[in-house]
């Protein structure tokens, strides 16, 4: 496949400073190399602390690595002159809407990243019309942030990314603080965005089913890449996962168990129609 | 709970008062208040209280609204009448006893004074109730833009405001939180005096700072990946024009401050102040 990638790791290091209680720091990232190729959908996985935030903020500069190197683009996150071409290029939306919302307004806030980057006020009504019709909230364009659901809330921080055009959006946990609807809301706008408007998405999760939609699942363990593929590959290392503190998505738990006490399934079932499929085809056969 | 927080006073309608450029309103607003003091003769006085009231009818606040904003001041005015009344002297005298004096001149300026704050307080009102914070917020920028000439961040101060403006439901909301948290762990927050209800309080701020600095970091992150590097060479999507209607209200305003002139000129004043 000889495809572009957007987001280059080489060979990345990166720790935080000494802790106030003097430990020595730690590598946070640790000798990391990763290639995101444009318009691939990648789910990062990995138990709380192993560096998946890092690793997001590493992309688009606000942390620098270390030792190693990352590009964006052909861009080195490392060169301040860059910047902010880096950040138009690679959009990010946090876990808490709250704090990522800047205006009172819905469409003042899609409209501030865009107005940052000095874009005429003409073109900038219609990116953020379009944005806000693109995550369903152009009806709700003129209320104020804090009446919305926070599954809306979201859609809005996602808005304000699109607006500014970047090639790839990169997403630290956007559902953790959101009920099932709000999350199924925001899954669904993350889909249309890579499928139809084809930015490249990494989606940082603890969700199975989340992961699982992806094109590429990638899964740390204190600060490196432990499994990387597609999620019918990485899903089948039932015991890999287990082991690094992660759960398989449930149809994929039910077959493991099923083929351990004998059962003639595949080891890549991912959702419950291949389960039910697959359960169905192995009693046939029998 | 939090959803019905309105931020500022804003009254929500249609007003052709609602439709004026926010910079206009705020420019006129002045304008209105140097006329109040201009007043000296009754018909000028009569000119404005009537101006005012039609501008509360054509601004489609209630008149409840408009009278609740007036609440709080109403111990000041009576106040300052008062004192006026026994303090001015001259005129004709009207009451003469021992070391009280009160004359025409003195019921005129506790009037007068009166009348003043009063069509002060109904108009600037007005302007809040008619405008959003965030249009104020966006004027105030566009006005004191001159002030960037003498290194003035006026962009960024707009921006701490609108900010503020922004975080100040969030806060509340966590304010709510906290205390219920603290409530729940068995923190005694509504008995005892007021040493021990203000020191009951520091649980809840400790957590409050702890959390707002955080939010604070976390939002200047997003700001960062959302390219913002101060004010400069930012647009605004919103632009702000003016339209026939504010060239309108500007020409209607100056008639009347015009007209308060010429009152006080063919008529007698009847306060030095
Ligand atoms: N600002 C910081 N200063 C010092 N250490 C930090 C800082 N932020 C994170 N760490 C440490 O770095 C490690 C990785 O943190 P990171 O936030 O990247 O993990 P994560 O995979 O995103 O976890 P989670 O799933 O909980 O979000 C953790 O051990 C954490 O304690
Ligand atoms: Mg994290």
């Amino acid at each position: 496949m000889e495809e572009k990638s957007i987001i280059q790791f080489d060979n990345v290091t990166f720790a935080y400073e000494a802790n106030v209680d003097q430990t020595a720091a730690v590598p946070v990232v640790d000798g990391l190399s990763l290639a995101i190729p444009e318009g691939q959908f990648v789910a990062v996985l990995g138990r709380n602390g192993c560096g998946k935030s890092t690793l997001a903020k590493l992309i688009n500069g606000i942390l620098v690595p270390s030792s190693g190197r990352v590009t964006v683009d052909g861009m080195d996150t490392s060169d301040d002159a860059r910047l902010i071409d880096i950040r138009r290029t690679v959009g990010m939306v946090f876990q808490n809407p709250d704090n990522q919302i800047v205006a009172t307004i819905v469409e003042d806030d899609v409209a501030f990243g865009p107005e940052n980057l000095g874009i005429p006020p003409e073109q900038i009504r219609r990116d953020v019309d379009e944005a806000l019709k693109a995550v369903g909230m152009y009806e709700l364009r003129g209320r104020e942030p804090h009446r919305l659901s926070g599954g809306q809330k979201q859609r809005v921080a996602i808005a304000g990314i699109i607006a500014m055009k970047t090639k790839c959006i990169v997403m630290d946990e956007p559902t953790a603080m959101l009920d099932p609807r709000g999350r199924q809301e925001v899954m669904d706008t993350v889909r249309m965005l890579n499928k139809e408007l084809g930015i490249t998405v990494v989606l940082i999760t603890h969700y199975m089913d989340e992961a699982v939609k992806a094109d590429r699942v990638i899964v740390m363990n204190d600060g490196a890449i432990e499994l990387d593929g597609t999620p019918n590959t990485v899903f089948s290392n039932v015991e890999k996962i287990k082991s690094l503190g992660l759960d398989v998505p449930q149809a994929t738990e039910l077959a493991y168990r099923l083929r351990k006490t004998g059962m003639n399934l595949s080891g890549d079932i991912l959702n419950e129609n291949e389960c039910a499929e697959a359960i169905i085809n192995a009693l046939e056969a029998e | 709970m939090i959803k019905d927080i309105t931020i500022g006073q804003y009254f929500i309608g249609d007003s052709f008062m609602h439709k004026l450029d926010a910079r206009m309103k705020i420019i006129l607003t002045m304008v209105f208040i140097v006329a109040i003091f201009l007043c000296k003769s009754f018909p000028a006085l009569g000119l404005m209280v009537l101006f005012t009231i039609a501008l509360v009818l054509i601004s489609g606040v209630p008149m409840k609204m408009v009278l609740k904003s007036l609440k709080p001041i109403a111990i000041i005015v009576l106040f300052t009448s008062v004192l006026n009344i026994f303090y001015v002297r001259g005129g004709t005298e009207l009451v003469s006893w021992r070391f009280i004096h009160i004359g025409t001149n003195g019921i005129f300026t506790a009037l007068f004074m009166a009348v003043r704050i009063i069509c002060l307080v109904v108009v600037s009102s007005l302007l809040t109730y008619t405008t959003t914070p965030t249009m104020l917020t966006d004027a105030l920028e566009k006005l004191l833009s001159p002030l960037k000439l003498v290194k003035v961040p006026v962009a960024t101060l707009a921006m701490m405001m609108t900010l503020a403006l922004r975080f100040i439901p969030t806060l509340i909301d966590e304010i709510d939180r906290i205390t219920n948290a603290q409530k729940a762990r068995g923190a005694d927050l509504d008995n005892g005096g007021f040493i021990k209800r203000a020191k009951a309080l520091i649980p809840i701020i400790v957590p409050l700072f702890v959390s707002s600095i955080r939010r604070a970091y976390e939002l200047a992150d997003a700001m960062d990946c959302r390219c913002y590097t101060g004010g400069n060479g930012r647009t605004r999507m919103k632009q702000m024009k003016l339209m026939p209607r504010d060239f309108i209200s500007a020409a209607v305003t100056a008639l009347f401050v015009a007209g308060i002139i010429v009152l006080n000129h063919f008529f007698k004043a009847v306060i030095v102040r």
